[in-house]
């Protein structure tokens, strides 16, 4: 398989007043073409900030600090970290499109839908004039399944539902047919009958124009139905990686065994689901060593001191962790 | 009408009181205006017009409000027409003649008096009213816009940009702003004089716009010099307000996603961020043109700007203060007459900071009455 984005050693860190924030640190990922890549983890342990970073999204005080991120565009490797400003937005939106995870607020409540879809188009020269781009968004509004796209097309978004936005904000990032498709958390800010039309909506992008995604979640379920590979993030560090069977079946890193028995199982009957004991740490001042071990069981000595690389245990399957 | 009836087409609908009846009107006649000139202009903007009702309706709801926006239309009214509706051109000096028409009091000669060269207070206030109209909109004009392109770029991109756009303009904010104004109004007019007396197209298009006649050329420099010096003082209260706004819309997620598609900052800057924060910054001008004539009348009192036999408010006022108390009307009707326009800003500008904002207008009860059923 064909490697189509590499990620190497990425480092963000945010300059705030109360100190410097290690959101994510020497974070390193490939992922192959037409896959799903998960990336899981709680709030706060640097899943949005890795995939922001991909194409420089990353406001000030955020700041890039070191890494290499490849993108292989029809054999051309390019790296993503040196673009200058126009380079890269030429890239965004038409090689790497996102989702994000509001649908209510991430459309420009004071256009219609039909608009933003066609300025996608606009700006990436695929149309002359924005009211051509129109009549080209009522296909895009008919492919992600929006009713009656005819009409649908003038309207405000507050005139739709949560749901039908997320449609829309979809058709936005698969109009110019991304390579790469990121969705960051795209059904946490919805029901969950619309979450599976969502979810089902991006397997079928995905399957119709063969792109690539990215998918951003703390949900394990949505890992399960979507994922090829995953990847486990803990405060800013990747812990474990493997395709989608191995970290379910033969989770090694003792904070992804925590993080799914921590998910219900609906065969089993149980009193109280189990948690992981303690809370995430302060990424300003991150514990020394493995990031983990306040909180892990098997902590030992070396855990304390020294930080556990990303080692292979099996074939693609990565661990970073001491004790394994 | 129509479309308001059919959306509260059941048994009840709302009470409209007469003003809601005569801005209807109003509404309606925009619209056959501009449907003369593009069609289909109706039916596609229903939504629109309905709004357009609802705002009105909703300004009518408030004494104040409805006050203010007629004191500003009739001022308007009178900037516009004023200089061809007085009975005497400001240049018409009956003193020459009638010897008696000096400082006669009101009812005598004229319905509000005369001044020392024996004009007509009345010609004088109405061609002031233009006087003073041209010169707040050119300083709305010019300052404004200004202020807000420099502070969406501060907001907009931060760091080093924001450090020195914003020092420059608390420099700016630092000096008491007529003081400021008082210093380019007298320094400016001998620097463009020259500008002025080579350029035929604007010396017409200054006469025109002051409804002066063409003797009066050589003063044209020193109201233009009182337009920029105004302008230069007003900016940067604008650059503070949309800076302010640009900051917390910047962080808004529809911003991010207009970068994650690739759009370059300035469409965002001015397609996507601007328009979502120009209500407040049209709330702060209405509410900012009433200073604006308050700050022009004070710069002419002062002696700046228009000088006789040009007419101005500030310099009726300043004139008469000679021969006050005896010429009493020369000074009280030009500064009722400030008063009312001051007022006349505050009160409309007040009250559209409650109907701009779609939340607030909701929350704006109407009175039901029930429609008597027809068979």
């Amino acid at each position: 398989m064909k490697k189509i984005l590499e990620v190497k050693n990425l480092t963000v860190h945010f300059y705030t007043y109360a100190g410097i924030v290690r959101a994510i640190e020497n974070v390193s990922f490939d992922i192959y073409e037409g896959e799903t890549f998960a990336l899981v983890g709680e709030t706060g342990c640097g899943k949005s900030v890795t995939a922001r970073a991909i194409t420089q999204l990353i406001e000030s005080p955020g700041r890039i600090v070191g890494g290499e991120i490849y993108y292989n565009r029809d054999g051309e490797r390019i790296d993503l970290l040196k673009l200058e400003e126009d380079e890269i937005r030429d890239i965004r939106g038409k090689d790497i499109a996102y989702i994000f995870q509001d649908p209510q607020s991430s459309l420009d409540p004071l256009y219609s839908i039909g608009l933003q879809v066609s300025e996608s188009f606009y700006v990436h020269g695929r149309v002359k004039s924005i009211k051509e781009g129109i009549r080209r968004a009522v296909d895009v509004l008919r492919t992600v399944l929006l009713p009656d796209p005819e009409k649908r097309v003038g309207n405000y978004p507050h005139e739709l539902s949560g749901g039908m936005k997320q449609r829309v904000t979809i058709g936005i990032g698969i109009s110019n047919d991304p390579k790469i498709l990121i969705a960051d958390e795209p059904t946490t800010a919805l029901d969950v009958t619309v979450q599976a039309q969502i979810l089902d909506l991006i397997k079928d992008m995905k399957n119709k124009f063969g792109s690539t995604v990215l998918l951003i979640t703390h949900d394990m379920g949505v890992v399960a139905g979507m994922a090829d590979r995953v990847a486990v993030m803990y405060a800013g560090k990747i812990v474990e990686m493997a395709d989608v069977f191995t970290i379910f079946k033969n989770p090694q890193h003792p904070y992804t065994q925590g993080l799914l028995k921590a998910v219900p199982n609906p065969l089993l009957k149980i009193d109280r689901l189990e948690t992981i004991p303690g809370t995430v740490p302060s990424l300003i001042d991150p514990p020394k060593g493995c990031r983990f071990h306040p909180r892990c069981l098997e902590a030992s000595e070396m855990c304390r001191s020294s930080v556990p690389e990303l080692k292979e245990v099996e074939n693609m399957h990565y661990v970073a962790c001491h004790n394994r | 009408m129509q479309e308001t009836d059919q959306a509260v087409r059941m048994n009840e609908e709302y009470h409209r009181t007469i003003l809601d009846r005569v801005s209807d009107k109003v509404i309606d006649f925009l619209i056959f205006f501009i449907s003369i000139f593009r069609k289909n202009w109706k039916e596609k903007n229903r939504s629109r017009v309905a709004e357009w009702r609802l705002m009105f309706y909703a300004l009518n709801r408030s004494p104040p409000g409805v006050i203010g926006l007629s004191l500003v239309t009739i001022f308007i009214l009178l900037g516009i027409f004023g200089p061809v509706i007085a009975p005497y051109r400001y240049n018409y000096f009956p003193l020459f003649e009638e010897s008696k028409t000096y400082l006669s009091p009101p009812g005598e000669y004229f319905l509000l008096g005369a001044d020392h060269f024996g004009r007509d207070l009345v010609s004088l206030l109405l061609q002031g009213a233009r006087t003073s109209l041209v010169i707040s909109i050119m300083v709305i004009l010019l300052g404004v816009p200004f202020g807000i392109l420099l502070g969406l770029i501060a907001g907009y991109f931060g760091g080093k940009i924001d450090e020195i756009i914003m020092r420059v303009t608390d420099m700016f904010l630092a000096f008491p702003p007529l003081i400021l104004a008082i210093a380019f109004a007298a320094v400016l007019p001998d620097r463009i004089s020259t500008l002025i007396n080579q350029n035929e197209i604007l010396k017409q298009i200054l006469l025109w716009l002051f409804a002066l006649d063409r003797t009066e050329a050589g003063n044209l420099s020193r109201l233009l010099a009182v337009m920029i010096a105004m302008a230069i003082v007003w900016w940067p209260g604008y650059a503070r307000i949309t800076r302010g706004s640009t900051l917390t819309e910047r962080e808004s997620l529809y911003v991010e996603s207009a970068k994650a598609i690739g759009l370059p900052s300035t469409r965002i800057m001015f397609r996507h961020i601007l328009p979502n924060i120009i209500g407040p910054i049209l709330v702060y001008i209405t509410l900012d043109f009433g200073m604006v004539v308050l700050t022009e009348a004070g710069l002419s009192f002062l002696g700046l700007g228009a000088t006789p036999p040009i007419a101005d408010w500030g310099r009726i006022v300043y004139d008469g203060s000679q021969f006050f108390p005896n010429a009493w009307w020369l000074i009280i009707f030009p500064g009722l007459i400030v008063l009312l326009d001051v007022l006349g800003w505050n009160l409309l500008g007040d009250s559209l900071r409650d109907i701009l904002d779609p939340k607030l207008r909701r929350s704006i009860e109407f009175k039901v009455k029930k429609k008597k059923e027809k068979v």
